[in-house]
């Protein structure tokens, strides 16, 4: 717990005395929920502070992300569904799939290449904006959800789908993807590096 | 009052940091505001606070000792600087001064 803590805490860009007290703290109450009450509430400052303080390296970020998200998304896409064998298995996959759940979901392969463009992207963008990058990663994902809900909101929610397939697609969309691109971020972020200074 | 006046919890930091003294640091500030005001604080709360007390130029950082118990990551101590006691008693003041002759609030009519 207190190495999870550690690396989260360090990899988010926090004051390493703040990560110290966070773990001291949880040392203390040996309460879970405290301790990440403590750490993400501490990120969450960090991340508010910084996309304040480099409004530019923000807007580069989203930029970034998103030719990143569209551009790698066709290509992987488009590479993975070149051969027909490579259809077939997906055929055969989403309907193992939609049989072991019980409603219809979307085919693997594209979920199985979205959730890879989700952890790169993440990855792609911590890596270019350090020592921010995690900040900055999460200033892009705020961008993804609020087109995401606008999109949503616009088009509405496709009511030809059972509501297990329709709440399966918003839980990958708004929970597990942008969890798997803050996951990248967080990789992406490698901690310190004594050459780059926190402005 | 500066120009750049205290906010609420940055006053509630700076006393609960006078009030630990030389030791004062995340952990104790963050223990002496829930002690006092029955309130449970966030470090990053605090530590945010600090930030700004620190640009202002009302309490200054000395690193301590680091322990296992803390991942091995050193304690930042906080010490009030003579600015930061001006600061607390011009704030002492003007709220005395605005509490001064309040009639008692009762059945919250004021």
């Amino acid at each position: 717990m207190k190495r999870l803590l550690l690396w989260i805490g360090l990899h988010a860009g926090l004051d390493d005395a703040l990560v110290g007290d966070i773990v001291e703290d949880s040392g203390r109450s040996r309460s879970v929920f405290r301790a990440c009450r403590q750490l993400f509430s501490a990120i969450a400052h960090r991340i508010a502070l910084d996309v304040r303080a480099h409004v530019w390296l923000a807007s580069r970020a989203i930029a970034l992300g998103w030719m990143a998200q569209l551009g790698l998304g066709r290509v992987l896409s488009d590479t993975l569904l070149r051969s027909s064998y490579a259809w077939q298995v997906n055929l055969q996959a989403e309907r193992w799939l939609d049989a072991t759940l019980g409603f219809p979901v979307l085919p693997p392969i594209p979920l199985i290449a979205g959730g890879s463009v989700a952890i790169l992207v993440g990855w792609l963008v911590s890596s270019f904006h350090r020592p921010y990058g995690v900040s900055m990663a999460a200033c892009f994902l705020a961008s993804l959800w609020f087109v995401g809900a606008g999109l949503t909101g616009t088009r509405g929610l496709p009511n030809w789908l059972p509501p297990a397939s329709v709440a399966f697609q918003l839980a990958m969309s708004f929970c597990v993807l942008p969890a798997l691109t803050m996951f990248g971020a967080f990789i992406g972020a490698s901690s310190r590096d004594p050459n780059l200074e926190r402005a | 009052m500066s120009r750049e006046s205290l906010g609420h919890f940055e006053l509630v930091v700076l006393l609960a940091a006078v009030r630990v003294g030389d030791d004062a640091y995340g952990i104790s500030i963050a223990d002496t505001i829930r002690e006092k005001t029955g309130k449970d604080v966030l470090l990053g709360s605090v530590y945010a606070a600090l930030e700004r007390l620190e640009k202002k130029g009302l309490v200054q950082f000395r690193l301590g000792e680091s322990t296992a118990e803390r991942g091995g990551k050193a304690k930042k101590h906080v010490r009030v600087t003579a600015k930061g006691l001006r600061e607390i008693k011009e704030a002492q003041r003007a709220l005395a001064a605005l509490w001064r002759g309040l009639p008692a609030l009762q059945g919250g009519a004021a």
